[in-house]
């Protein structure tokens, strides 16, 4: 190894402490989660299982940010699925019926609307 | 006995290997004998098989690192089923491992 | 604690005013606030999301690059937008992991041939290299694909792209053309004056502009509707899957007729698996979670159509909200009664590969006042009355 730049931080996708640093020094990444999909640290087969700490600590000493200013982020499966052990039971689940189509469509459209403290009342302007 | 890398004796642990049996895998093809229950990654890497996997990203040879299941760098093919953590897996007679040396983006065992 | 310089001093600044404020920065707005940065207009891009987005539509888009199987009238948009594809990565000097190396959509079912035999030679006629492949041509075009797949429309020029890359490109592309990013920046509602457009009021304060591109996707809706434009969208929650590092197998994108799947292999190995199956999602936070049946309903249709994919593992889910109009087609064009406002959401899940060329005709229409026929279709007008106002504030 030559320089820390050098240190590998992400062994799954290789991503080195240099390009994290380039990352957060380029870029307007501020999270975990930012730096992540920018560098791909953390997106690789073991999901940021043995860097999201580093990367952490990475962040709190080069950027300030405190630790636990937001986690990374854990999406399911928490651990690699072989596709015929999620396809098995698929007919167990009544929800979905099928992919979103045009037939999904047919219930009123909700009224949500805007923030509305802040929306202009009756065309009155601020 | 295979002359290997296994701590026989220990000062105050008990060796587990008086509670297994010697068995024979095959480790590309090449018989290997092991302890049946012992971890896979660890029979590998007393018969010396330290590179476990190829890694194209970063041209480099990977193995065990964690040993506890976590970080998926000691994965191989058992059994015709890739990417197994071998960390986590029990040596049975028979067992059929594939190490995946080659670059994960050629074909390993000839099927996809 | 030692802190990095900040990139530039204007993330933090309030922006007191500008000519357009784009608002979303997905593949629709990130391409629009390009093009105009490009053509030398001041241009804001806000996005209440931090840089790599979250919850939205781009960031849960399975990035395909396909000119087959689009409603007909917006086959002459795709013909021209696509082929930006070509030159996006040289003109926003990034790799975006684009291939072109085709895309078929199968059928096992012997009365559904007909229907991709009537579609293919449509899209024959409207000009789109196409062509029906059978048998066993088909098993050596795919190989992998199940042998109970008997036929497909296959499309030589579609292909796909990485999503978050071109987003990213486009982003960092306009700022090296001055376009303003404003991340962390949310707007709250659009401020018209005698039927024009004035200002957005954002988290960030009050941004002056004289027009605005409203690029927010399923959020699109609410700040419409504080200057009276009512948008018939629907949001809807859209997963996506993809597994491990594979040895490279498929170079096509696959789609399976009557079945949801988009599956391709991108460059780094891992295979993407889409297909419209829904998640959960709060509009109003922007989180998503995933839906257990459609994941599994997924792997289900994902392994009848490439049973080598088996013991491939899944490693992640994801999932974002896209909006979905009522005729499941993007509302593009200027609003009357609404002078300056530019309504550009609503793609209903096939906006990616059409977003740069979306984006470059905005542009077109902003710098010169003239409206491309190609984006006329898909004018708010189409679902009757567009829901302002009416007439003109008389102030």
């Amino acid at each position: 190894m030559n320089s820390p730049d050098d240190l590998v931080i992400c062994r799954c996708e290789s991503v080195t402490l240099g390009k994290i640093r380039e990352c957060l020094k380029s870029s307007a990444a501020r999270t975990v989660n930012e730096v992540k999909k920018l560098t791909r640290a953390g997106m690789g087969v073991c999901q940021g299982r043995t860097c999201a700490r580093t990367v952490e600590l990475i962040l709190e000493r080069e950027d300030g940010t405190q630790l636990g200013t937001e986690p990374y982020q854990v999406r399911p499966p928490i651990r690699p699925v072989p596709l015929d052990d999620l396809a098995a039971g698929a007919e167990d689940f009544s929800e979905p019926t099928g992919p979103v189509s045009v037939v999904m469509l047919r219930k009123p459209l909700g009224t949500e609307g805007c923030d509305e403290t802040h929306a202009p009342k009756n065309g009155a302007r601020e | 006995m295979p002359n290997d890398l296994r701590i026989k004796t220990h000062p105050f642990l008990k060796s587990e290997q008086q509670n297994r049996r010697w068995v024979s895998i095959t480790v590309d093809g090449r018989p290997m004998e092991a302890l049946e229950g012992e971890s896979l990654s660890a029979a590998l890497w007393a018969e010396g098989h330290i590179a476990l996997r190829y890694d194209d990203g970063s041209n480099t040879f990977r193995g065990i690192y964690c040993g506890i299941g976590h970080c998926f760098e000691c994965r191989v093919t058992v059994d015709g089923i890739p990417d197994v953590r071998s960390c986590l897996v029990q040596v049975r007679s028979g067992m059929r491992v594939s190490l995946q040396v080659a670059a994960e983006t050629d074909k390993d065992d000839g099927r996809i | 604690m030692k802190r990095m310089p900040r990139k530039t001093g204007q993330e933090n600044e309030a922006m007191k005013s500008t000519e357009v404020v784009v608002v979303g920065a997905g593949i629709v707005g990130a391409s629009t606030a390009y093009f105009l940065a490009k053509a030398g207009l001041n241009v804001a891009l806000i996005d209440c999301r931090g840089v790599t987005g979250s919850g939205g539509a781009s960031q849960a888009c399975a990035g395909g690059v396909r000119h087959q199987g689009r409603v007909p009238i917006e086959m002459p948009l795709a013909l021209y937008a696509i082929p930006f594809w070509k030159i996006l990565e040289e003109e926003l000097e990034t790799d975006l992991h684009y291939r072109r190396e085709g895309m078929t959509i199968v059928t096992d079912e012997e009365n559904l041939v007909p229907r991709l035999e009537e579609r293919v030679a449509n899209e024959q006629l409207l000009g789109l290299d196409i062509r029906m492949v059978y048998g066993e041509d088909l098993r050596r075009l795919i190989p992998g694909i199940s042998p109970r797949m008997l036929a497909g429309s296959y499309c030589p020029i579609d292909g796909h792209a990485d999503p978050l890359r071109t987003v990213n490109a486009l982003v960092s592309a306009a700022q090296r053309r001055g376009a303003v990013v404003k991340w962390c920046c949310k707007a709250q509602c659009l401020v018209k004056e005698n039927g024009r457009i004035v200002a957005v009021n954002t988290s960030n304060g009050k941004i002056r502009c004289s027009q605005v591109v409203l690029s927010a996707g399923a959020w699109s809706r609410a700040l419409a509707a504080t200057v009276g434009v009512t948008l018939p969208f629907e949001p809807f929650t859209l997963q996506m899957m993809v597994t491990r590092r594979c040895p490279h197998v498929l170079g096509q994108v696959l789609g399976w007729l009557g079945h949801g799947i988009s599956l391709k292999q991108v460059p780094s190995g891992g295979f993407v698996i889409g297909g419209g199956w829904p998640g959960h999602g709060d509009l109003a936070t922007g989180k998503t979670a995933l839906m257990p049946g459609s994941m599994a309903k997924s792997a289900f249709t994902t392994i009848a159509l490439f049973p080598s994919l088996s013991k491939r593992s899944v490693i992640r889910a994801w999932a974002g909200i896209e909006a979905f109009s009522m005729d499941e087609m993007q509302v593009t064009g200027p609003i009357s009664g609404v002078d300056g406002l530019f309504i550009a959401a609503g793609f209903s899940g096939h906006g990616f590969a059409i977003g740069p060329g979306v984006g470059s005709l905005i542009a077109d229409f902003i710098t010169t006042g003239r409206l491309s026929e190609l984006l006329s279709p898909f004018n708010l007008d189409r679902f009757g009355s567009s829901g302002t106002e009416g007439k003109r504030n008389a102030e």
